[in-house]
């Protein structure tokens, strides 16, 4: 019974912040989106605007596959950043520190760091016309403010191709290598050894970051607000015009949008985990 | 499955350019007014520091973000500690339920919530002050710090303080004595990673907080997005936003090695 009453109370200041401060303000909105403009409780009048609304469906589907296209090839770069760093080498620890400085910048910083990098009259740019590839500003591809998200995706990749990357790492240099040497013995090729041993034993780990990764860029608001296109709208810039905008504002609609934004990303992901886990009891994990 | 030198060299130098190259063009800019494309370098002329520092925003929100994202590491480890105890060294019926639901902060896009949050928070009396702002990144580092150091107990001895116990130490000097320095380098990381987490949040700064309370992504974010600003008051800011952050993050580093403590490194959610 003790025991029972002090798990209760360990639990205590999480249970009353979060019950105060997260379920309620959600409750709230779901609320919102329940309403007209007048206050009062209006079915679900207000979600079938949104899903009649092309904006929203566009925003949606524009945010995924920008989220879907980081997030795999964030995967594919971490793995091989992280196979390139497990061994023992001269200059290792400069290597991890380069590797993982970023994980630290604020998104903020990385969106305006790769405006001066990416767009038309910035250094790339610079150094492309200097190397005889472009002759004129126009000659440089929207990199940046891109309706197809290229300035997103590139922000997001570099800051998450570090942090992928040391998951992976972390068990590249655990149990990983034990497994690998003995399919060596058994005389298991290069190729076979990297696709039956090396990547089954890391699936675990980029499927938790990647994840992670997924849904952080998808509900990311800094980024598409300093880079994204204002044709084509992240999910979150469209969420916050839809509710402050003079020009756009609709509460109601905003507030459905925001359940329904939340829905689809859960789904996605439970999808997900789905796919994994069936994926790993075929491998026999 | 070893790779050939040449190999992880090449990968190693294309990695080290893709990550560093970004910051060639913030450090130029940071000391130079004026760089026309296409020259390759500006010319190098101090840049805008001198007007950054007396406009007499910019300091005062260094200031303001520390005071902000140090409270909210500090009380998110505090409030965290026992839940997060209890998650790593016992076993419990819903125990993967609550590590669930302590996830979902994390995954719902803080859009989705910031607006229902703003008009609790005008009831409560929480909105467009410091205690307000304080509790809404409480809200998103507590459950995140709660998992990141759950981590950290999986791999505590808890039969250490029934020892210190038996030998006559009390609850206090056994938590003081035994359980922190046990857990030390894994409350390190967790602090900091809150900290950094806490620094780079605008959105909450911009909905919930006071006008008059900015802190650094609420001085720089209009410096981009009304754009009559020169790209060097922007780099020159920017570095100013970064420095601190990079060095709490080398602070962290050492623990954060993958060898040093790997639960940590498995739920480590520094997005």
């Amino acid at each position: 019974m003790k025991g029972r009453l002090s798990l209760a109370l360990s639990f205590l200041p999480i249970a009353v912040l979060m019950g105060v401060a997260y379920v309620w303000p959600v409750i709230a909105v779901v609320w919102g989106s329940l309403s007209g403009d007048d206050g009062r409780f209006a079915g679900w009048r207000n979600y079938s605007e949104v899903l009649n609304s092309y904006y929203f469906w566009d925003s949606l589907l524009f945010t995924f596959r920008v989220s879907l296209v980081s997030t795999a090839v964030s995967v594919a770069l971490a793995i091989a950043l992280a196979m390139a760093l497990r061994d023992s080498f001269p200059g290792k620890r400069l290597a991890l520190f380069v590797s993982q400085y970023n994980l630290s910048i604020p998104r903020l910083a990385a969106a305006m760091i790769m405006v001066f990098l990416l767009s038309q009259t910035g250094f790339l740019s610079s150094l492309a016309r200097q190397a005889g590839l472009t002759e004129s500003i126009g000659d440089f591809p929207w990199l940046v403010y891109d309706s197809r998200g290229i300035g997103l995706m590139a922000v997001f990749v570099w800051k998450f191709v570090p942090y992928i990357g040391l998951s992976v790492l972390g068990i590249l240099q655990g149990a990983s290598a034990e497994y690998e040497q003995q399919a060596a013995t058994l005389g298991v090729g290069m190729l076979g050894r990297f696709f039956h041993v090396i990547l089954p034993t890391v699936v675990p780990a980029v499927a938790v970051s990647s994840i992670l990764v997924f849904a952080s860029s998808f509900g990311d608001y800094e980024v598409p607000a300093i880079l994204g296109s204002p044709q084509r709208r992240s999910v979150s810039v469209m969420l916050y015009l839809k509710y402050v905008d003079p020009d756009m504002k609709d509460p109601p609609e905003a507030f459905a949008m925001m359940a329904l934004t939340s829905l689809a990303l859960m789904a996605a992901i439970l999808t997900y985990r789905r796919l994994a886990a069936s994926d790993a009891r075929k491998r026999g994990l | 499955m070893r790779m050939g030198a040449r190999a992880r060299t090449a990968i190693l130098a294309l990695a080290a350019a893709a990550l560093l190259l970004p910051l060639a063009p913030l450090l130029m800019w940071s000391a130079a007014t004026y760089w026309r494309w296409p020259a390759a370098v500006p010319e190098f002329d101090g840049g805008y520091w001198p007007r950054l520092l007396a406009d007499g925003r910019i300091l005062p929100a260094l200031g303001n973000s520390l005071i902000l994202s140090a409270s909210v590491a500090l009380l998110s480890l505090a409030l965290a500690f026992f839940a997060a105890k209890a998650l790593g060294t016992r076993n419990f019926r819903g125990k993967r339920l609550v590590e669930l639901l302590l996830l979902v902060p994390a995954f719902i896009p803080q859009i989705a919530v910031v607006f229902g949050m703003q008009a609790v928070f005008m009831r409560l009396g929480l909105y467009s002050n410091f205690a307000g702002l304080l509790t809404a990144h409480l809200v998103f580092y507590v459950p995140y710090a709660t998992l990141l150091l759950s981590a950290v107990f999986e791999g505590y001895d808890a039969s250490l303080e029934e020892q210190a116990r038996t030998l006559g130490a009390g609850r206090l000097r056994t938590a003081l004595h035994v359980t922190l320095p046990a857990v030390r380098s894994g409350i390190i990381v967790t602090g900091v990673f809150c900290f950094i987490g806490s620094w780079s949040v605008y959105l909450l700064n911009n909905v919930i907080g006071d006008p008059r309370f900015k802190t650094l992504p609420s001085v720089i974010f209009p410096l981009v997005s009304v754009g009559n600003n020169s790209y060097s008051t922007m780099a020159a800011a920017v570095i100013v936003y970064i420095l601190p952050v990079l060095a709490a993050l080398a602070l962290a580093s050492r623990a954060l090695a993958p060898e040093a403590s790997p639960g940590i490194v498995r739920n480590r959610g520094l997005v």
